[in-house]
């Protein structure tokens, strides 16, 4: 007998539904096989119970231990509807799951049913008029993209997963990428959902139009943006309509190095102070920062110079049109636009003679692969040590622009006193968003990181930033939930959680 | 020492190309060029030997439509001194033996120490056109050459690792010579944003086609094709079981290869 047929018997005669949500052992108070009980009585949707299969769905990119009893693939919203409906009865928790790729355990699961959105792929209408794109939650985010793009048009967001994330999942992390610096994160592009809540009820939801509107607290007047970032806890997103743009002509990227991190961080500052001007210098629609580990990450791979005095380097990305821009912004041209940006390098401390530009599309390729390296490197460094009770430890603050210098110097101070090693400090830096990310070598200096990494998000909120900018709280940052909401402000949200989910079943975890 | 660097331009590698109206030429609608990049890592050797040397100069040299200024651009950019150019857009469809006659004729006015250009260009897979170059001006050439061992500006010599069929040749060869190049351990330089500014102000010599001679083609291409499109992928619907029990019987059945 093979090990998956074992399993499976083990699966049918062992493993037991939970009687309520929070229970997440079996409970053999349910004298009734699960296989048998699903597969019997809920003749219109098909569970999995094989713990081989099942297992592979239970954790995420962070490793979190999931674990579930069944995993359900629907392939419509009415498939849905019915799993939920059935969930909601015998209060079945239910994480739903995209791809995957989380960094926070939200797509882990906690017992209950796994529900895989991977069967919806379809693209029900990429619309040029009214420039936007309705689809299904379980097409890869970048062959939806790839798709738009075929066709002339442009979807904004690019979470630097895209490759490796789903449409839905990117919809309900409200993820964002290096371009959230131009573009903005995923919420600005969702117009409207299709979701189903635990009771099976369907929400068609749309961003409201109109300008003016008096009726109701802000967040109820437009329910599209309490879905989007809201980790699967409030309902399944089974249709998303996003807007779309027109696709941007040319671009070029490019990457400056500076002598110091403090320089690399006032170049950043200048550029969010030029663009505030009514026409500024340079418009570039993406600014990610590598620190000196950063750069020391990229070396070996990297096809360019990277000039030994450089301890930063800025990654840029800068669009142009073919044509002439007019005087109020639109893209000028290529040498227009590089005129601009070699003056404003010069008279911000770059290491001009040395920054390089990406104007062929390989090279631009090249430069996106080296800005992925940086996380993926991390992710496997950290991983050697998880065995003694270390790994890697990211962070996903973000302070206001103006803040940057104070509170990476407070980061860097706090480290300092502890004798663990440096973090690298690379990303999002343009949206004051820059991962400082620890590698800790076992428990002990997983403990001291930790200490770090709450003292910093305690300063990172007195600064009016945020402790999770793009990756969301999951499972693994609720201990940083306190600093950034008082408890009456987290009760409210739980409250709301309550009323649209009465029995908690999705996403148990996550959140709260 | 003094280098030339013969270069063209081509779709870029991501191109899905399209057929034209007219059956022997492609539809060059919306196709991004670039440097040949076998012609790139030429390029690229010949400022890694000016580099070495610390004197003489990078000269590119293009045959081609107007197009290819661009490209001589990017070259300029990446490090070359001046470029000359016989420029004129009936060139886009001439065969190989015409362009080397064409630059070759110019070439004999040059001075030069040494001619690199790519080992192949991607788009019609030709490796002729330094070669007939070579002919032409009764250079010594090496093709398909990785990386040069030993470059000797004073006494006019260079040693060249050239790889065939397994094996590595290492060939000394006096100059001039013409040298085609492959890859090798070099990756072409980006531009810096100063480079790209100091080659808007480099010397391209245009040549005009009508001051060197006619276009006497002696091939023709008389139509083109796409390849076939591939069979679709059978790609089986339902949960694992099922597909397992359905690629076996395909496998069986249909393929007949179990």
């Amino acid at each position: 007998m093979s090990s998956c047929e074992e399993s499976s018997i083990r699966a049918l005669c062992f493993t037991w539904i939970p009687n309520q949500v929070g229970n997440d052992r079996p409970m053999l108070s349910k004298y009734i096989p699960l296989y048998i009980r699903y597969n019997l009585f809920m003749p219109n949707f098909q569970l999995i119970t094989d713990q081989d299969i099942v297992r592979g769905f239970c954790t995420d990119s962070s490793n979190y231990p999931g674990y579930a009893e069944a995993l359900v693939r629907p392939k419509s919203k009415d498939e849905v509807v019915e799993i939920l409906k059935e969930a909601n009865l015998k209060k079945i928790p239910i994480t739903t799951i995209g791809n995957r790729s989380s960094l926070t355990g939200s797509a882990a699961a906690l017992g209950g049913w796994i529900l895989d959105t991977s069967q919806m792929t379809k693209i029900i209408e990429i619309n040029h008029k009214e420039k936007f794109a309705l689809a299904e939650p379980g097409l890869m985010l970048s062959d939806l993209k790839k798709t738009i793009l075929d066709e002339g048009l442009f979807y904004a967001p690019d979470p630097t997963s895209e490759k490796e994330c789903f449409f839905g999942g990117s919809i309900a992390t409200n993820a964002s990428g290096s371009r959230t610096f131009k573009y903005g994160s995923t919420r600005k592009y969702v117009r409207a959902l299709e979701v189903v809540l635990a009771s099976g009820e369907v929400l068609n939801i749309r961003r409201p139009e109109i300008e003016k509107n008096t009726f109701g607290y802000l967040p109820f007047q437009n329910m599209v943006d309490i879905f989007v970032g809201s980790e699967g806890t409030l309902g399944v997103i089974t249709k998303a309509e996003v807007e779309l743009i027109k696709k941007p002509e040319n671009f070029f990227g490019g990457m400056a190095f500076f002598k110091t991190l403090s320089d690399a961080l006032d170049f950043v500052i200048s550029v969010r102070k030029d663009l505030l001007k009514q026409v500024p210098t340079i418009t570039p629609r993406a600014v990610e920062l590598f620190d000196h580990n950063g750069l020391n990450i990229i070396r070996p791979d990297s096809t360019f110079k990277i000039p030994e005095s450089a301890k930063a380097g800025i990654f840029f990305e800068q669009e142009y049109s073919s044509e002439v821009g007019t005087a109020l912004g639109g893209n000028p041209t290529f040498e227009k636009v590089l005129d601009n940006w070699l003056s404003f390098l010069e008279l911000n401390k770059a290491l001009v003679e040395d920054t390089i530009i990406a104007e062929q599309p390989k090279q631009q390729e090249e430069l996106r692969r080296l800005r992925h390296k940086v996380p993926s490197h991390l992710f496997e460094e950290g991983g050697v040590y998880v065995k003694d009770g270390g790994g890697k430890i990211s962070t996903d603050w973000s302070v206001p622009i103006g803040k940057i210098h104070e509170i990476i110097n407070y980061a860097q101070e706090l480290t300092s006193q502890t004798k663990i090693k440096e973090p690298v400090i690379y990303g999002h830096i343009g949206n004051g968003h820059p991962h400082y990310n620890f590698i800790a070598k076992n428990a002990n200096e997983k403990k001291q990181i930790l200490e770090v990494v709450h003292k910093t998000c305690q300063k990172v909120i007195s600064l009016h930033g945020t402790i999770a900018a793009e990756h969301g709280i999951g499972k693994i940052k609720k201990d940083f939930v306190k600093y950034q909401y008082p408890q009456s402000v987290i009760n409210a949200m739980k409250a709301m959680k309550h009323s649209l989910d009465p029995n908690g079943i999705l996403a148990p975890g996550n959140m709260f | 020492m003094n280098i030339i660097v013969i270069l063209r331009q081509t779709p870029d590698t991501e191109t899905k190309i399209k057929l034209g109206s007219e059956t022997n030429k492609i539809d060059t609608a919306g196709i991004t060029w670039i440097i040949n990049p076998y012609d790139e890592f030429a390029i690229e050797k010949a400022l890694k030997i000016k580099e070495q040397a610390q004197s003489g100069e990078v000269v590119l040299f293009a045959c081609g439509p107007a197009r290819t200024e661009e490209a001589i651009r990017q070259g300029l950019a990446m490090g070359a001194d001046r470029a000359v150019f016989i420029k004129d857009d009936s060139l886009e469809y001439v065969d190989a033996y015409t362009i080397s006659k064409l630059i070759a004729s110019e070439l004999k006015k040059l001075s030069f120490d040494l001619v690199l250009s790519g080992k192949k260009l991607i788009d019609l897979e030709s490796t002729q056109i330094p070669i007939f170059v070579a002919e032409e001006l009764g250079l010594t050439h090496i093709s398909f050459v990785m990386k040069f061992n030993e470059v000797d500006a004073a006494n006019k010599k260079i040693v060249c690792d050239r790889e065939s069929e397994g094996a590595h040749e290492i060939i000394e060869v006096q100059l001039p010579a013409l040298v085609t190049c492959d890859r090798g351990e070099d990756y072409p330089r980006y531009a810096s944003i100063t480079g790209i500014m100091k080659a808007k102000k480099k010397e391209i010599k245009e040549i005009k086609l009508e001051n060197i001679g006619e276009l006497n083609s002696r091939t023709e291409i008389v139509s083109m094709e796409l390849p076939p499109s591939r069979k679709e992928a059978k790609i089986f619907e339902g949960e694992v079981p099922e597909k397992v029990s359905a690629l076996v019987k395909a496998l069986r059945e249909e393929a007949k290869v179990i």
